[in-house]
């Protein structure tokens, strides 16, 4: 089943490609490879080869069974090795294609407008250097990286509207704000992308924090402590409780982040008497730093006392709010121009082509 | 002198524990747990797991067993079965699985390279567009809708 869904769209694709062959022939050549289009074709390089070594990488058990006569098992530590780089490649072009202009760009030219973000980039990494000291492993400098790129992305990103906000500032006589707000409106598809590229990014810093996760499992009493990076877990009460459905297990534990009390949490264990099944309740607390995640592990039958195990996970929220920020840019992009310009009449691919280089000048 | 000399072994003795953990870390996270959660076996957070606190044991005997890291992966594949390891080995049939994706990406990068090398030497870079009027009328028809 699965191989021939694999050759179904193998042929699906190729009839199609062979048939529209005529309508994708490129209509000019690529000038030159510091160029916006340049930018574009190693992008869906960089996804095309992903999309190989996920496939590569699934098949290869299947290839491993078939010439050598067992299986092996190809998990996270080949797809982290071979992926986060592609991915960090891919966040790089994010970055640097919009400094880009279409055609050609001039290495001087290029170098220039890469100065501030490159600049800021760099300020952002050596703050977190500083702070975090991420050197532990390579998933921690994988992620210093990440925090290096979202910066690029969001400084490039940012110079975008505020170079073609100030253009327009002139022209609309308002304010900045209310110029760049026009500016979006007037070309969706482009700052569209832009928002969008920003929401990736906050994605990614919010993946990024997984470097940095930590977790601690401990039996605990009354009134012990638990260290789990710069917060102490207090155990204050642990109650059981008994109704028709089943039996629980809760701790009511206070939490400081050093020193200072941040908030009280309420993990529970519960037993389904019907099938007895247990049932873990974790106790969540949110915050743009990090998030808490405490567990009712149940009891150690030798001492009697009960097992807490509690996570810090850093930035997860983040993940979230880039989701947000994605689908707004993403719907931004969809919706239609503010003053789209219409032609009267049918223009040739000359004229329009022209235009577009004129339009992109007068943007940029 | 003596001072000198304690100081001397607290330091060997720090630097062999850091060594240790680094070891641990390196081929712990090449190991599966075997409870079924998936999960590598040094991060396995499954809450009540009852494979991973005996593995985790095991490792650490295996690792003051053998000083070869392929010797305590070969350890855990005779006790757990092959899937246990999930990266593949860089040598034999298996480095396959890790120089076939760069060594693509890299000829398509050649490839890439060497095709713009082609067209920026050719005289009439203009030829190209000659195309039939049906379907310069129909790329201009798509542009005008996808305002592109």
């Amino acid at each position: 089943m699965y191989p021939g869904f694999l050759e179904i769209t193998l042929a699906v694709c190729l009839f199609f490609y062979i048939r529209n062959r005529k309508h994708l022939r490129a209509e000019n050549h690529l000038e030159s490879m510091v160029s916006r289009e340049s930018s574009f074709l190693f992008n869906n390089l960089l996804l095309l080869a992903a999309c190989f070594a996920v496939l590569w990488g699934t098949l290869f058990p299947l290839l491993s069974e078939l010439f050598r006569g067992f299986k092996i098992a190809v998990g996270p530590p080949f797809f982290n090795r071979v992926l986060i780089p592609i991915g960090l490649g891919l966040i790089y072009l994010m970055a640097v294609g919009p400094l880009l202009a279409w055609r050609r760009t001039s290495l001087a030219s290029f170098r220039k407008n890469l100065a501030v973000p490159e600049g800021v980039a760099l300020a952002v990494a050596i703050a977190v250097a500083v702070v975090v000291r991420p050197w532990s492993d390579t998933s921690q400098i994988y992620s210093l990286m990440s925090f290096y790129l979202a910066a690029l992305v969001i400084t490039a990103a940012a110079l975008e509207f505020y170079r073609g906000g100030r253009v327009l500032q002139g022209k609309l006589q308002s304010n900045l704000v209310g110029a760049m707000y026009h500016l979006a409106r007037r070309n969706t598809r482009r700052y569209g992308g832009y928002i969008a590229h920003f929401g990736f990014v906050v994605v990614v810093i919010g993946l990024a924090g997984a470097a940095f996760n930590q977790d601690k499992e401990q039996e605990m009493g009354l009134h012990d402590r638990l260290k789990v990076g710069s917060y102490e877990f207090v155990g204050q009460k642990y109650t059981e409780d008994d109704n028709a459905n089943y039996t629980s297990l809760s701790a009511i534990l206070d939490v400081y982040k050093n020193g200072k009390f941040v908030c009280t949490l309420f993990p529970e264990s519960r037993t389904f008497k019907v099938n007895e099944q247990r049932n873990t309740i974790p106790a969540v607390h949110t915050s743009l730093q990090e998030d808490i995640y405490v567990v009712y592990e149940g009891f150690n039958p030798d001492t009697d006392r009960p097992i807490i195990k509690a996570f810090v996970h850093p930035l997860v929220v983040w993940i979230w709010i880039g989701v947000a920020i994605l689908v707004f840019g993403t719907g931004l992009a969809l919706v239609p121009n503010a003053a789209q310009l219409r032609s009267p009449v049918p223009l040739t691919v000359r004229e329009t082509a022209a235009a577009g280089l004129e339009t992109a000048g007068v943007v940029k | 002198m003596k001072r000198v000399a304690l100081v001397l072994i607290v330091c060997c003795s720090l630097a062999a524990l850091a060594e240790d953990d680094k070891r641990y870390n390196q081929i712990g996270n090449k190991i599966q747990c075997a409870c079924g959660c998936t999960q590598i076996l040094i991060k396995c957070n499954h809450v009540g797991c009852t494979s991973s606190d005996t593995m985790i044991k095991q490792l650490r005997t295996a690792l003051a067993t053998y000083p070869n890291e392929e010797d305590v992966l070969q350890w855990f594949r005779r006790n757990y079965g092959m899937t246990v390891v999930v990266e593949p080995a860089k040598h034999g049939f298996e480095l396959l699985i890790w120089v076939v994706p760069p060594l693509l990406v890299a000829g398509a990068v050649l490839l890439v390279l060497f095709i713009v090398r082609q067209w920026q030497s050719e005289q009439d870079p203009a030829a190209v567009a000659k195309v039939d009027p049906a379907l310069e009328a129909s790329r201009a028809r798509a542009r005008r809708e996808t305002e592109l």
